[in-house]
């Protein structure tokens, strides 16, 4: 069964610190890919640690780009942005992606909580572009943080908050990544908002969840993330070849809700 | 492939509702992919306050079953953990003894540990210590536990070189300490994850220190079986981590 796969970060370099080029990085990725036949892959680029600057932002949309441009038929871009940034920055990065028909959405991570207003600019360009807008979400027990990892959490939107900024934007559409990490509690944050998905990755496979969101959510809202390369195909699609899921939900899941999302062939 | 999987759990958790409740769907989940020996724990156990009651129930319960091997939980707080433990390894031939130290309280450096691997050095039985359950940063409110110290798991395994122990449910970032246990401490694969995972587990424990673990039923087995299945390593390797490491280190040793 053929698979769109809307989270992944690329890798970008090696163990040994050398930097990846964007055909390295492709090719790792296919790799990947062709092992579990994946046909399209949504590159979300190396932007996991909140602060980036306008250029380190640029840096990471500028490779998602190069990787896009060698194969267009495999990837597509969804374009970060960090909204702490002048807005002007945000603007132009998001003006520079979008007009590009690499990018077909936006990534959102740590740099600001989603119900702060300077998120009001980027959801006005995602309806403006038509494009969805993935939010990193996660309910963390802060106690099982270092000092370091609570400063990198500091500004997290939970899933209560992705629920606010749904009710703010009815028109948008949102993605809520991390199944796992959001919970059946964070499932039920966003149950009766229609324009926010989840994406499944985040976390082991624990058992339950998928089922509980097929429940909660329908077929139809849940579309397959692997949060490559942090994680694997293997646990992450385990999770839905065990969950019980017939083969009409399993397709929505895998492919056809992303390629409607995406506009994907 | 054979293939033996040293962690699956069945039972009840109140934090979770299992996609596998019943014997059917769990022994269904596991044999669907290819599992051919299933060593099986309570549960129950890590929370109850002893674990005999829901040990011994689970036990007959798999008794008739083909494949099942008995897992008992220990926690050596308790009085009578010696004479509930032989019982059950006389009356079901256990596969192997579990502890939960940080669900049961205990330090692995605390000399009643000490007694445990006495007694399983003396059984022949391998200790699986359990280093989690579950991913510390969703545990429910009223249940957060922290993760038993990989050092302690390193330096039990050097005191007691003549115990095979497996930690199981250890992170990828967990690995380089583990690696500097005795040759006598072994890895699973359930909790591995990243690109490349099981070759990365491989490159620092060594091929002959990952054996196959699911972590059903609190994960899904599936995603063990495709790291194992999909893995570029030798068929050589993946037949050792599949079953021929338990087999060569692990088993005729108690039987």
């Amino acid at each position: 069964m053929p698979v769109i796969d809307i989270h992944t970060h690329q890798p970008h370099i090696l163990p040994d610190k050398r930097a990846l080029s964007a055909a390295e990085s492709v090719g790792l990725m296919l790799s990947e890919m062709e092992r579990f036949d994946v046909a399209v892959s949504g590159l979300l680029g190396h932007c996991v640690m909140p602060g980036m600057s306008a250029d380190e932002v640029r840096a990471v949309n500028r490779q998602t780009a190069s990787m896009v441009t060698l194969e267009p038929s495999r990837f597509y871009g969804m374009a970060f942005v960090n909204p702490s940034l002048p807005a002007s920055d945000v603007y132009a990065e998001l003006e520079c992606c979008l007009q590009s028909p690499h990018f077909r959405g936006i990534k959102l991570e740590l740099d600001v909580n989603c119900r702060d207003s300077r998120l009001d600019l980027v959801m006005e360009m995602a309806v403006k572009y038509g494009v969805p807008v993935l939010q990193h979400s996660w309910y963390v027990n802060t106690w099982s943080l270092s000092e370091a990892g609570l400063k990198h959490q500091e500004n997290r939107s939970e899933p209560h908050d992705v629920a606010d900024l749904a009710s703010r934007f009815p028109e948008a559409r949102i993605i809520m990544a991390h199944l796992e990490g959001c919970g059946i509690r964070g499932l039920l944050d966003i149950a009766t908002h229609q324009n926010v998905s989840v994406d499944t990755s985040g976390a082991q496979p624990f058992s339950g969840t998928i089922e509980y969101a097929l429940e909660i959510l329908g077929a139809h809202r849940i579309l397959f993330g692997s949060d490559l390369f942090g994680r694997s195909l293997e646990s992450q699609l385990g999770r839905l070849y065990e969950g019980g899921i017939g083969d009409a939900h399993l397709h929505r899941l895998l492919y056809r809700n992303a390629a409607e999302m995406f506009h994907l062939g | 492939m054979e293939i033996i999987d040293v962690n699956t759990a069945f039972g009840f958790w109140p934090a979770q509702r299992f996609t596998h409740e019943t014997v059917e769907s769990f022994e269904d989940s596991l044999r669907r992919g290819g599992v051919g020996e299933i060593w099986v724990s309570a549960v129950e156990s890590i929370l109850y306050p002893e674990p005999d009651t829901f040990d011994f129930r689970l036990f007959e319960r798999f008794r008739s079953l083909r494949g099942f091997r008995p897992v008992k939980t220990v926690n050596p707080l308790l009085a009578n953990w010696k004479e509930r433990t032989a019982e059950a390894h006389e009356k079901f031939r256990i596969a192997a003894i579990k502890v939960f130290a940080n669900y049961h309280g205990y330090s692995l450096n605390d000399p009643l540990f000490n007694q445990v691997c006495m007694f399983a050095e003396a059984e022949g039985l391998p200790v699986l210590i359990a280093l989690r359950v579950n991913d510390e940063r969703n545990q429910p409110s009223f249940l957060q536990v922290a993760p038993v110290p990989v050092a302690q798991v390193v330096e039990a395994s050097r005191r007691f070189p003549g115990v095979p122990f497996i930690a199981l449910c250890s992170y990828r970032n967990e690995l380089p300490a583990l690696a500097d246990g005795g040759e006598n401490l072994l890895v699973d694969l359930s909790f591995q994850d990243g690109a490349g995972m099981v070759e990365n587990a491989v490159c620092r424990m060594g091929a002959s220190r990952v054996v196959f673990g699911s972590h059903e039923a609190f994960l899904h087995a599936q995603a063990a079986l495709l790291k194992l299945r999909h893995s570029r390593l030798s068929e050589e390797i993946r037949l050792a981590i599949a079953s021929g490491n338990v087999r060569s280190r692990l088993q005729g040793r108690a039987e």
